[in-house]
């Protein structure tokens, strides 16, 4: 049940056979996917995936969209301000983001609106204002982490600010919240002057659907269980002025016929997924048995020659003059740290050897090649040794600085609980 | 397949039905007056088979239809 391709075709006739009546398409959040690699980034395939769902809600558009805590991952990076109003022009979604608790904790970073006004034509006008009004604010919750840049604030106090601000300039005022239900009460009751709630249903253990609820004045309606079911929420305005709703669940199965564009793009999404989860995989198999063979059938000395740059000896060259630092080396987690990633091969790509290799170069135009070495060998820390090896002296690779050459690999969303003094104890040559 | 999409409408038919009644004889509904402007609300559901010209239901004189939907988790296609 449920998907794009229903949805599309559900709001398009819709509009095609009740064309009197004014809708508007909302999100609650939680619209993307937030699988994360082992180091807390979306993986590739992941973020292949919410690129094609941010394509498909701006080639189908959706007039608001709620940014939960776990959509943020993925649009923090396009809400950062030099790069915002050309995203912006390119990704017309990104302006109908809403969250009142999502804050730019940097001064290089945008914070999405607290809110947006919609403005509908009035169907019986009675004298009244030519447009109806519809303020939706956004609110999340906060379990999850804020990405660099951003922090959350309390939902209750952001709607405590926000609903007031959102009441002046709207007829109505919808809230739309990634919210646990307790939490959605206790904003109606605490931040008055929400006429209804609209929230996500994250955590309905799999019921399709959750009754609505009230709090103090304001209606509580929830999402059916990953969309399966359409949200339809109609109001009707009595000649005072006074509003009532009927709240319909639409469900989306088969006999609700597939909209042919998106289910298009839904193909295509789900091929690009599949295609770059086959991708890091293949990378990463390649890689490894390039770098094997290079470790057993090639002469190190072989490697100064390739590519272009300082070139790299390995740790055997290394070897022939530092014997107590190899087998020191030898025995270390850093001798291994390329056999942790054939277990994850679908997060890898290629910048997970910046770390877990030796000898990375940041890619440039025309310029993708690879480390070459496995494990973070003695060149990862002190730099390509070639020049040295061909003309041993003293000074080379020197390190100054320890904490920082560490923290280039070690930082806390890589290695939680990283102890500076307790690591080089380990590895001190 | 076929056996175990015919079950899942079953069970779907079953919880719709029993909400549907669930709405009209308990007072989880939301029949009392609420809402800044005085808001009431009344409970649809449009279950499983029922043709999209149908389930659009007739124009009812509605000012404003808001479609919601959430909780899609990235998944563009259909589940369950």
């Amino acid at each position: 049940m449920g998907g794009l391709a229903r949805r599309v075709s559900y709001t398009e006739r819709f509009r095609e056979r009740l064309a009197q009546i004014p809708s508007l398409l909302a999100d609650t959040g939680y619209f993307l996917t937030d699988e994360r690699s082992a180091h807390g980034e979306l993986r590739p395939d992941v973020a292949a995936k919410d690129a094609w769902v941010a394509k498909a809600y701006d080639q189908f558009p959706v007039d608001v969209v709620n940014l939960s805590s776990r959509d943020l991952k993925y649009f923090s990076r396009f809400l950062s301000k030099p790069e915002f109003d050309t995203r912006a022009a390119a990704s017309p979604l990104l302006r109908k983001l809403v969250s009142a608790n999502t804050v730019a904790a940097s001064a290089n970073m945008v914070s999405p609106q607290p809110f947006v006004v919609r403005e509908v034509p009035v169907r019986h006008g009675n004298g009244a204002a030519a447009v109806l009004r519809v303020a939706f604010v956004g609110l999340t919750e906060t379990e999850t982490a804020p990405p660099s840049g951003f922090k959350f604030t309390d939902p209750v106090d952001a709607a405590k600010h926000a609903v007031p601000e959102a009441r002046k300039r709207a007829d109505l005022v919808i809230v739309l919240g990634n919210l646990k239900p307790e939490n959605a009460t206790r904003i109606a009751r605490e931040a008055p002057g929400i006429d209804v709630m609209i929230v996500t249903n994250s955590q309905s253990n799999g019921a399709i659907f959750t009754p609505p609820a009230q709090g103090d004045k304001t209606l509580i309606l929830f999402t059916s269980f990953e969309t399966r079911m359409l949200g339809e929420l109609r109001f009707y305005r009595d000649p005072q002025g006074k509003f009532s709703t009927v709240s319909r669940y639409i469900t989306l199965d088969d006999a609700v016929p597939d909209h042919l564009a998106a289910k298009q793009l839904t193909v295509s999404a789900a091929q690009v997924e599949t295609n770059t989860r086959d991708a890091s995989k293949k990378l990463l198999e390649d890689w490894l048995a390039a770098s094997r063979m290079r470790k057993s059938s090639r002469s190190v000395e072989s490697d100064m020659s390739a590519g272009s740059g300082p070139a790299y000896v390995g740790v055997n060259t290394c070897a022939r003059c530092h014997r107590d630092q190899y087998l020191r080396w030898s025995v270390s987690s850093h001798a291994r740290a390329t056999d942790r990633l054939p277990p994850r091969q679908t997060e890898f790509d290629a910048s997970c050897l910046k770390c877990h290799a030796t000898g990375w170069r940041e890619p440039t135009a025309g310029s993708a090649e690879l480390p070459g070495l496995q494990s973070v060998q003695c060149e990862q820390c002190h730099g390509p040794g070639a020049e040295h090896a061909s003309k041993p002296a003293r000074g080379y690779g020197r390190i100054t600085d320890i904490k920082a050459a560490c923290s280039a690999c070690h930082r806390s969303d890589t290695t939680p609980g990283f102890d500076l003094q307790v690591a080089w104890a380990k590895i001190k040559h | 397949m076929r056996n175990k999409t015919t079950l899942k409408r079953v069970q779907l038919a079953i919880i719709l039905g029993a909400v549907a009644v669930c709405s009209y004889v308990l007072p989880l509904h939301i029949g009392a007056s609420i809402g800044y402007g005085q808001v009431t609300n009344r409970l649809e559901f449009v279950g499983v088979g029922v043709p999209l010209d149908k389930s659009t239901g007739p124009d009812d004189g509605a000012v404003l239809a808001v479609h919601f939907m959430g909780d899609t988790h990235g998944n563009l296609d259909t589940c369950g």
